[in-house]
């Protein structure tokens, strides 16, 4: 008799504690975020996405009052981390690195295989980007893009470039440039990321590397960067050509930035993505992305959305070139 | 005042000695507790590094990592579960040791060793940073794989009485290793349209699977005839025995050391290759008939090495700014972070700092030294645990330790199920050792071939990439001698078991 009243209260206390518990987060939910929210990073740590969740995460923790959990799922090229991003609950408390043109690419090619669509994915915001470059090492005999050129004109195939993996911005952009120069170069992919190209590089074991223009700057003192993709020539590398100066239409740059599970309430996406560029904004931030060699983007949720919706359709083409 | 001196002055100063030991203690907890890495120990610790200096925060890191590769001992000699993939040799030869009713010289010597290892590695980088790092650039693709070729090399020291079922084991843990996108070509393979496939089979997953489950099976199976794990008696003198057999062994300090700092350097290889490495020599070279059936000699290879990978990785990581392992990457992203540049950049303008930490890698192990004595004394106690209290606890450190990896209930499933293989496996001869062995080594081996295949596709000779550069032919006949010498050890030893039986 008196286990069973023993059970019975504490049956009534937990169930009262569960429904002030329930209505705690009822009443609390008005305001976004009151509890942490989980950072998925969709590469290993110390890559480049996790520099740039770990760059802006004391600021947004101070903006926004919660703590930033910082959770990696790595593998598959980053669909591992994508595919539970899309899946996760769209309630503004699960959201994730993205990387352009990596998910573009995969979607491209790998269709179902991916394990997310890029619709399953709401963009919050974009912050930075690096143009590709192509780099040799600084005692290479090509001083400038002419020499690489004219070079490989007269030596099909034998130059050996290196760059991360296939079926990648690296793969991408050489074969951008290959189709524009009216060239053929071997294209070595290496597995691991970019640190292991910019070892084979600087350690003579390929002659050429296509990757982030940041490696190269990171990495100034063993290499020569040839030309950057884009536009315009990097803030950080003033004297460093286009492709396009050359006439060389190569476009292929790296993107990083943040999304959520589609179907995320609206006013979660712009609490966000207001205080990411808030952080972003920051001078010192600012100072810390472009010493990199990166170049900082603002595009909130709006302007993310069509930067995404301008890829899929850029990449589309593009790809054909990769098959 | 001069960069070195002043480094050294700091890193003796209370408040980087007390960050030192914070760093130990984190570093030995994420280190015994299968499936947590000194990878995942120092992202926990990222955010807090924000708020320090730069050094405060290299140090932290730095005594963190290396004693990860101390904390992996203790699992890996009291329940044959390595704590990481780099305890793979200690799990088999510690815990033979224990089972012999030394479990306190085992985890001493773990602890010995490892800070020994520490303080060899620590020495290579204070005076060796620029040639290792010109060494590490020599290795390019071809290279690496063959030192993979190598490692599959010692395949025959893991082996059971079936050379046969070694091979077949290692056949198995190379094919495992393909499953996901692949490394270079970024094809999915066997991935079944799951995308929690796409990422491959974990290392640390398998290495629980393969290795605690099993484990946990015997002990349940045997609970009736072995209540305890092993005997243990509080052995007085322990410690003596332990520093006298290790530091009556000059030569074997030193080439454990080297394999450690070699490996270290060598990229995208790392602890787990070095522990084998060295105790796969231990096993060839060691006139001593204990080693190989628990022995501290057997012992101090595998640990020494491990420990001496963590101070070399950082050296490609600190001068040429490319990370040596995966914790060198996270330590490396803080540096990234504080606005510090690796590289030139390191040893000039902030000279006073990286001679701080390279100080304290050097210090981190005499601390983890004193620390570890405490914990063993505690840590020692799990032999005393009954196995029907025992077992589950294990069984329930596996389901976590599988779960922290990736935040995955997938990879506890496969966790399972490779325990349940592994254990029906080693019923029929089969060890779990080959199998893990070609797991770690697939993905080392396999990009590394494709790299070098299409470099040797654009000079337009296979047998430039592949034979005729130094450290290719180097390793080659390595290869062919280690592969000829494990051969004929295997058979000597089979010989002597059936002499004996």
């Amino acid at each position: 008799m008196r286990v069973a009243w023993r059970w019975g209260t504490v049956t009534l206390l937990a169930l009262s504690v569960a429904l002030v518990l329930v209505f705690a987060v009822a009443g609390a939910s008005s305001q976004y975020p009151n509890r942490p929210i989980t950072w998925l990073v969709a590469f290993a740590p110390g890559g480049q996405s996790d520099v740039e969740v770990r760059r802006v995460q004391p600021h947004l923790e101070k903006l926004l009052g919660v703590r930033i959990l910082v959770e990696y799922r790595t593998g598959g090229g980053g669909a591992v981390g994508w595919s539970e991003l899309a899946r996760a609950r769209p309630d503004g408390y699960t959201v994730g690195g993205l990387v352009m043109p990596h998910m573009v690419i995969q979607t491209l090619l790998r269709g179902a295989e991916a394990g997310y669509r890029l619709d399953q994915i709401r963009s919050i915001a974009w912050t930075v980007s690096a143009p590709n470059a192509l780099m040799v090492r600084r005692d290479s005999p090509f001083r400038t893009l002419r020499d690489f050129v004219e070079y490989a004109k007269a030596n099909p195939g034998k130059l050996a470039v290196g760059g991360v993996e296939r079926l990648s911005p690296s793969d991408l952009s050489l074969a951008q440039f290959m189709q524009a120069a009216g060239i053929r170069l071997t294209y070595v992919p290496i597995a691991g990321g970019a640190g292991p190209v910019m070892t084979s590089l600087i350690g003579g074991h390929v002659d050429a590397a296509t990757t982030a223009a940041s490696h190269g700057i990171r990495h100034k003192d063993q290499v020569r960067i040839l030309a950057v993709s884009g536009k315009q020539r990097m803030k950080a590398l003033p004297d460093v050509p286009t492709f396009a100066e050359f006439g060389y239409n190569v476009t292929v740059e790296t993107s990083w930035g943040v999304g959520a599970p589609a179907g995320v309430p609206a006013e979660v996406v712009t609490r966000l993505s207001q205080a990411l560029l808030q952080v972003m904004r920051m001078p010192e931030i600012r100072k810390a992305v472009e010493e990199e060699g990166l170049q900082p983007l603002y595009y909130g949720p709006a302007e993310s959305q069509a930067y995404v919706n301008r890829l899929v359709s850029a990449y589309r083409d593009l790809v054909q070139l990769l098959r | 005042m001069d960069p070195v001196v002043q480094g050294l002055l700091n890193v003796l100063s209370p408040q980087y000695l007390l960050l030192m030991a914070v760093g130990v203690a984190v570093g030995s907890v994420v280190g015994a507790l299968p499936g947590f890495t000194a990878t995942m120990g120092l992202t926990v610790l990222l955010p807090f590094t924000f708020v320090m200096d730069a050094t405060s925060a290299l140090v932290l890191m730095g005594a963190l990592y290396g004693a990860a590769a101390f904390g992996d001992a203790v699992p890996a000699c009291l329940i044959a579960t390595p704590g990481t993939p780099a305890a793979v040799a200690t799990a088999i030869e510690g815990h033979k040791l224990t089972k012999k009713g030394k479990a306190h010289q085992a985890l001493l010597t773990a602890l010995v060793a490892s800070a020994l290892g520490q303080l060899t590695g620590g020495v290579s980088l204070l005076l060796l940073a620029a040639p290792l790092a010109a060494l590490s650039l020599r290795f390019g693709p071809p290279e690496v794989f063959w030192v993979g070729v190598f490692g599959l090399t010692i395949m025959a020291s893991l082996t059971g009485k079936s050379l046969l079922k070694g091979i077949a084991g290692a056949s198995l843990g190379l094919l495992l290793s393909t499953v996901g996108v692949s490394r270079t070509e970024s094809w999915v393979r066997y991935a079944f349209g799951l995308p929690q496939l796409q990422g491959g089979v974990e290392l640390v997953v398998a290495l629980i699977g393969f290795f605690t489950v099993p484990e946990v099976l015997r002990m349940v199976e045997q609970r009736r005839r072995e209540q305890y794990v092993a005997e243990y008696r509080e052995q007085p003198g322990a410690l003596w025995e332990v520093l006298r057999e290790t530091l009556t062994r000059p030569f074997l300090l030193l080439k454990a050391s080297l394999v450690g700092i070699i490996v270290g350097i060598v990229p995208g290889t790392g602890g787990p290759i070095a522990s084998l490495v060295a105790y796969n020599e231990v096993l060839r070279s060691s006139k001593n008939r204990e080693v190989g059936k628990g022995s501290i000699e057997g012992l101090i290879a595998p640990e020494l090495a491990n420990n001496s990978v963590a101070p070399a990785a950082m050296i490609p990581t600190l001068t040429l700014g490319i990370p040596g392992s995966a914790p060198a990457a996270v330590i490396l992203a803080s540096l990234l972070l504080h606005g510090v540049k690796p590289g030139r950049e390191l040893f000039g303008a902030h000279a006073t700092m990286t001679y701080t930490f390279i100080w304290s890698t050097l210090v981190s192990g005499l601390v983890l030294f004193v620390v570890g004595l405490f914990m063993i004394r505690l840590l020692v106690l799990v032999i005393r645990i009954p196995v029907h209290l025992l077992a589950p606890v294990v069984l329930s450190l596996a389901l976590v330790g599988s779960f922290a990896v990736r935040n995955s209930v997938f990879d506890v499933g496969m966790m399972m199920g490779f325990g349940i293989l592994a254990y029906v496996l080693r019923k029929c001869g089969f060890e779990s050792g080959p199998i893990v062995l070609g797991l770690l080594l697939g993905p080392i081996i396999e990009p590394a071939l494709i790299t070098s295949l299409t470099l040797a596709q654009a000079r337009g000779s296979w047998l430039e990439v592949f034979l005729l550069r130094p450290f290719s032919a180097l390793f080659i006949v390595l290869s062919v001698w280690s592969l000829v010498r494990g051969l004929r050890g295997w058979k000597l030893a089979q010989q002597a078991a059936a002499a004996e039986a």
